[in-house]
């Protein structure tokens, strides 16, 4: 945190540090929805992995379709690829289907019923996003903006917009402190920021 | 829950704000352990048995497939699926929502959960969330689908449907559903069937007798005008009509309010994007009662219009008091603040010392404002204070703050203004007391503003229905002089004018109005009634036709027309008025009557009758089909059956005794005797006579007419004397001469006919 090249104020600031061990087993049950496994934090060749956690009755996570489809439109033409990962083991793929035409989703889909994902990026609610660097290393998680200032209180509009500024901070090639960036296999500090919403542990 | 996330509980450390604390309380409750639980000590808690009562009796009014919460939990596997959010949002009591505190008055339809059922809630979910014994399911509580009060009378629709687009903030707009009734009718309950559930959030509906919201609709293209202010639209008779999700409407006949025809219901809806556009079309069903309440309920509106809120101020105080000039009961009661809103209460001061809490909200949520009806009616004696008092919170601690940062606020209608208005629904305990009641509260409000247009007229109206014009005039022409160009303003005042007969000035006002506003929905009728009553019914006549132009739908105009043309002799074009008017309303007392006057004067007496006795079965008081009938009883011989109706006629309108003056004129008088009916004549004009005290002298004049044309000339020379007495110094004075010359015919044994 202390040696970011330039000082990100406020946002960073307010950034709380969790500590976990990267998670390098394979993620056992995510797939897309032909059925194919897909790990996202490492086949992809992109320069940055989103995931976006979310849940088709979830009114929180749906509210939030637009902003994530905004982002997509505005980070994926900079090497930044973005899933949507649904953490419900019960849910199907039709269903799955279904939603993303009601709320426009363009990004591709995957089903997480065993969330291998889900604790590979320290998701909590739907919606959450954990963003990876391309070698697979957690380095956000949490809300994707602060409109929520808890499950009862909703802002007019965002004051703070964490993921893209985290991933504004990344694509312009901020130099990140060493414990921000570690090789796999060691521990890893990432920013995390509470995501408000639907608990994904309810799923279990 | 949690224990997958092994160290978690770190992140909640002491660096979390205050708005993040629910969630972590909520994730607390899951991994901590269940020592301080006072239930079912060892037993474990299962969905069937333990939950499952909570959540059908407080949860699936809403939280069912169509209904307005996200998501179902109508069964074992919903809920498991939402346990956790279940515990938190219960633990906060964000859920059931309901604002009041549940100590100082007691409201229907009070929601909420004992501190009992929450923790249960939380073991069930600390336990592992079991589903249990099948057998200890209770069945699920039944629902009616559909309208909830049965069909209505009548089903308002929009046209078009709103599209509430994806994203942004709370949309607030309104919508003007157009009401088809061509009668005045009788309301007494307004079902709402939001369209689209999800999206709205809550509802206030108003009804329009102008057109005002009409014409902010046709501002914009798309359905509806945005904003909190709903135009000219009034709450109706003293109703709060709200709508959030979960709450049933009722049907009150006690309550019911009188809706005119032309009038609009304005649906306020505040809708939240969903994250996909959405469509929403409000339907409103009406329904009707044929019984007219006893008394109505009065709306109380106090109001602080002086916020000017402070950027930073958390702490804001508006208050407001009113003193009861008589004793009412407290109905309901309707606290209205935007985001900013951080407390609200209010209470009465009874003249006893005693503190009645009327509400008491700690913690203010715009997002689930509503209105609320007190279990047990309060009441409140003359002289009680009433006092309320709002707090704001303007700081950027509000999350809630539209402004970031936060800015100065003053009042307004728009959603980043600030409102502090508090309606309490009362009904006064004397009926008479409704106008001392509404002048009591737009004195206040004119203490605070000496210049608000509104309260001048309001409080014109309320002296008006106390009988004191002259004070009533007075503010009428304050609020005049205020907003000049309203054109309801002239409408009123004309509509004094009428009252009190002064027919010009209330045709210049009328005509005042028309040219403010050309479609007013009213003017042109009275209009022509001021014309009709003046004796020019050519331009009443045409004026009813422009009524009818503006609202053809309008059955009271028709009839109108029809009296009219009827004056006017044109018994064909005033039946097809007449029969346009039933074919609106086939309960239409005044074109059943004139439908009968037609068959009358045609002969048909048969079908006449018909008329007239399905007007006594709609009101067994009317008088003109009374004295239709008792004209059709006379000219069959029955004199006795005559002059019990003719008695009804008067009884029900003194007015009647001008139509037997003029009838019994006519039947002793026309100069062609195949109208004089002497004997008719007599009995008429004897009752006439009878019903005044004989001491008017046009009747006495009547009277000596038609004992005349009976050949009684010493009884009709008598008559007359005592009119020549009793007409010097009065109305009847002009008449002397006339009266002179027929005693001079009757001394000398003649009769008196028209013209001659």
């Amino acid at each position: 945190m202390t040696t970011i090249s330039r000082p990100l104020t406020g946002f960073f600031a307010a950034i709380v540090l969790g500590i976990y061990g990267c998670d390098t087993n394979s993620l056992s049950g995510v797939q897309d929805l032909d059925g194919r496994h897909v790990d996202p934090t490492t086949n992809s060749a992109a320069r940055l992995t989103v995931a976006l956690f979310v849940d088709s009755d979830c009114p929180v996570s749906n509210r939030y379709a637009p902003e994530v489809q905004k982002l997509h439109r505005r980070y994926a033409p900079r090497g930044v690829d973005f899933w949507l990962v649904y953490p419900d083991p019960g849910i199907s793929v039709q269903t799955i289907r279904q939603h993303m035409t009601d709320y426009g989703y363009v990004i591709p889909a995957l089903r997480d019923p065993e969330h291998a994902l889900v604790r590979r990026a320290g998701a909590l609610v739907t919606p959450e996003a954990g963003i990876f660097l391309a070698d697979g290393t957690l380095v956000y998680h949490g809300r994707i903006d602060n409109r929520y200032a808890d499950i009862t209180r909703r802002r007019a509009r965002a004051t703070q917009h964490d993921v893209a500024q985290v991933l504004d901070a990344l694509l312009e090639g901020k130099t990140l402190d060493a414990s921000w960036n570690p090789a796999p296999g060691r521990s890893l500090k990432a920013i995390s920021q509470p995501g408000v919403g639907c608990y994904i542990g309810d799923f279990k | 829950m949690t224990s997958g996330l092994p160290g978690r509980p770190l992140l909640w450390g002491g660096l979390l704000s205050g708005a993040l604390l629910l969630i972590a309380a909520g994730i607390y409750l899951l991994t901590s352990g269940s020592r301080d639980s006072p239930i079912r000590e060892g037993a474990t808690v299962t969905f069937n048995r333990d939950i499952a009562p909570i959540v059908f009796g407080n949860c699936v009014v809403c939280h069912r497939p169509g209904e307005s919460a996200p998501f179902s939990l109508l069964n074992f596997a919903e809920a498991r699926k939402r346990a956790g959010l279940i515990t938190a949002l219960t633990t906060s009591r964000f859920m059931p929502p309901w604002l009041p505190d549940h100590d100082s008055v007691d409201f229907l339809g009070e929601r909420g959960l004992s501190d009992e059922e929450i923790t249960r809630i939380r073991q069930w979910v600390e336990q592992g969330a079991v589903e249990g014994d099948a057998a200890d399911l209770p069945a699920l509580p039944e629902f009616t689908e559909g309208w909830q009060l049965g069909e209505p009378d009548v089903v308002l629709t929009m046209q078009t449907p709103f599209m509430v687009p994806a994203e942004g903030v709370d949309v607030f707009r309104n919508f003007v559903l157009p009401i088809p009734v061509a009668t005045p009718r009788w309301v007494k309950a307004v079902e709402l069937r939001p369209g689209n559930p999800r999206v709205v959030h809550h509802a206030v509906m108003q009804v329009d007798p102008s057109r005002s919201s009409q014409r902010r609709d046709e501002e914009n293209v798309e359905p509806g005008f945005p904003g909190m202010d709903m135009a000219g639209s009034e709450p109706p008779g003293g109703q709060l009509i709200g709508w959030t999700p979960g709450k049933l409407p009722i049907a009150d006949e006690r309550l019911a309010w009188r809706l005119e025809p032309g009038s609009d219901m304005v649906v306020q809806l505040h809708m939240l994007p969903s994250g996909k556009p959405e469509q929403v079309s409000p339907i409103v069903g009406l329904y009707f009662t044929d019984k007219p309440p006893n008394e109505q309920a009065v709306s109380l509106l106090m109001r602080n219009d002086k916020i000017d809120i402070p950027a930073g101020v958390s702490d804001y105080v508006i208050e407001d008091s009113l003193t009861l000039p008589v004793a009412v009961e407290a109905l309901g009661i309707y606290p209205h603040a935007h985001y900013l809103g951080k407390s609200i209460e209010a209470f009465a001061s009874l003249p006893d010392g005693r503190k009645q809490w009327l509400i008491k909200i700690p913690k203010w949520d715009f997002n689930w404002q509503d209105d609320y009806r007190y279990r047990q009616p309060l009441h409140l004696p003359a002289g009680t204070r009433i006092d309320m008092r709002f707090v704001f919170d303007n700081s950027s601690a509000n999350a809630l703050n539209p402004h970031n940062p936060p800015q100065r606020v003053r009042f307004g209608n728009r959603s980043t203004d600030e409102m502090a208005t508090l309606t309490i629904q009362v009904m006064p305990e004397q009926a008479d007391d409704k106008p001392l009641l509404r002048e009591a509260l737009m004195r206040a409000r004119l203490e605070k503003n000496p210049d608000n247009w509104f309260a001048h007229n309001a409080l014109g109206t309320a002296l008006k229905s106390q009988g004191r014009m002259d004070e009533a005039l007075s503010h009428i022409h304050a609020a005049i002089r205020l907003h000049p160009g309203h054109p309801q303003l002239r409408y009123n005042l004309a509509n004094f004018h009428l009252a009190l007969g002064r027919l010009e000035e209330a045709i210049e006002g009328y005509q005042l109005a028309l040219a403010i506003e050309p479609d007013h929905p009213k003017a042109n009728n009275n209009l022509a009634v001021a014309f009709q009553q003046s004796g020019d019914l050519e331009r009443a006549v045409e004026h009813y036709r422009e009524q009818l132009t503006v609202s053809p739908m309008d059955a009271r105009a028709h009839a109108n027309l029809g009296t009219a043309l009827f004056e006017q002799g044109h018994g064909d074009a005033a039946d097809d008025a007449f029969v346009r008017a039933l074919q609106l309303d086939p309960d239409w007392v005044q074109a059943l009557e004139g439908r009968g006057d037609v068959a009358r004067k045609w002969g048909r007496l048969e079908d006449a009758e018909g008329r007239y006795q399905h007007a006594l079965r709609v009101e067994p008081a009317s008088p003109g089909a009374n004295y239709g009938l008792g004209a059709i009883r006379l000219a069959q011989g029955a004199q006795q059956s005559a002059t019990a109706h003719f008695r009804k006629a008067v009884e029900g309108n003194d007015a009647y005794i001008g139509v037997l003056n003029d009838d019994a004129w006519r039947l002793a008088t026309d100069p062609d005797p195949a109208v004089r009916e002497p004997e008719q004549a007599l009995v008429l004009a004897t009752l006439a006579d009878q019903l005044t005290g004989h001491d008017i002298p046009e009747l006495l004049d009547t009277l000596a007419a038609a004992q005349a044309a009976n050949g009684d000339f010493g009884g009709a020379a008598e008559t007359l004397e005592r009119a020549l007495t009793l007409a010097p110094g009065g109305s009847a004075a002009q008449y002397i001469p006339q009266f002179r010359a027929r005693l001079a015919l009757y001394r000398s044994g003649k009769t008196y006919v028209d013209g001659f």
